[in-house]
């Protein structure tokens, strides 16, 4: 840029950060590590001998599934927010309902030990993959 | 009286690249397909009306992949427009 245009004062056309940076990775990641949890705490012998090592690997497991389950929250809210766009809503009518189903969702697998919510959550992470994919053609 | 300004940012391309200088029109009152220059908290911007209604108007950047516009900070008051770039209308507008 020479002097003279230096000196003209700038107008902004401007976007706030780097932006078209978004992915499904992480969302499926955590989805998928909550359903992990689900697997191992399955698979942990029974706690009714109190051992202390399986207890402590109950507390990690359950631990671990809270804070992917909220990684996972913190995703979706990113791409609902700052991803998808106003014309989105026109190609996925449904898309703010997946997309609030999707967060309440990892709200149920926080509080529960449940297999078919996990499951759940993973089919519409899944699906919002999918939506994501597609806005991208 | 006439604004001298700098693009800077991407969001208007391919109309006005960064770092092309643009000039504007004050006090000339904007129309559907006009380029802009508003002042939103504390910067100026320069975006394309997509809406006017009233006394507000709704912004879109060209490059719409790149630009912070009016889908993200939604209408801004029509006194916001400090400007309107010469030659900014779109010849299908």
């Amino acid at each position: 840029m020479n002097l003279l245009s230096k000196l003209i004062k700038p107008v902004y056309a401007h976007c706030d950060v780097p932006c078209g940076i978004y992915e499904t990775d992480t969302m499926r990641h955590a989805a998928d590590t909550c359903l992990k949890m689900i697997e191992k705490i399955e698979a942990l012998p029974d706690n009714s001998g109190e051992k202390s090592a399986d207890h402590n690997n109950f507390i990690r497991m359950v631990m671990t599934k809270e804070k992917h389950a909220q990684l996972c929250k913190d995703q979706i809210y990113i791409l609902w927010s700052d991803f998808f766009k106003p014309e989105h809503l026109q190609k996925f009518p449904d898309l703010h309902d997946t997309m609030w189903q999707a967060a309440k969702q990892c709200g149920k697998v926080k509080q529960s030990i449940s297999r078919d919510e996990v499951q759940k959550l993973v089919d519409m992470v899944s699906k919002i993959a999918s939506m994501f994919e597609e806005a991208h053609h | 009286m006439l604004l001298f300004r700098r693009v800077e940012g991407e969001s208007m391309t391919p109309t006005y690249p960064q770092g092309k200088i643009v000039l504007a029109w004050r006090f000339s009152k904007p129309k559907k397909g006009d380029v802009v220059i508003v002042k939103h908290h504390r910067l100026e911007l320069i975006k394309r009306v997509d809406q006017l209604e009233g006394d507000k108007i709704f912004l879109l950047g060209d490059n719409p992949d790149e630009s912070t516009d009016s889908r993200h900070y939604g209408w801004l008051p029509l006194s916001s427009v400090l400007g309107v770039v010469i030659g900014g209308g779109r010849a299908s507008d």
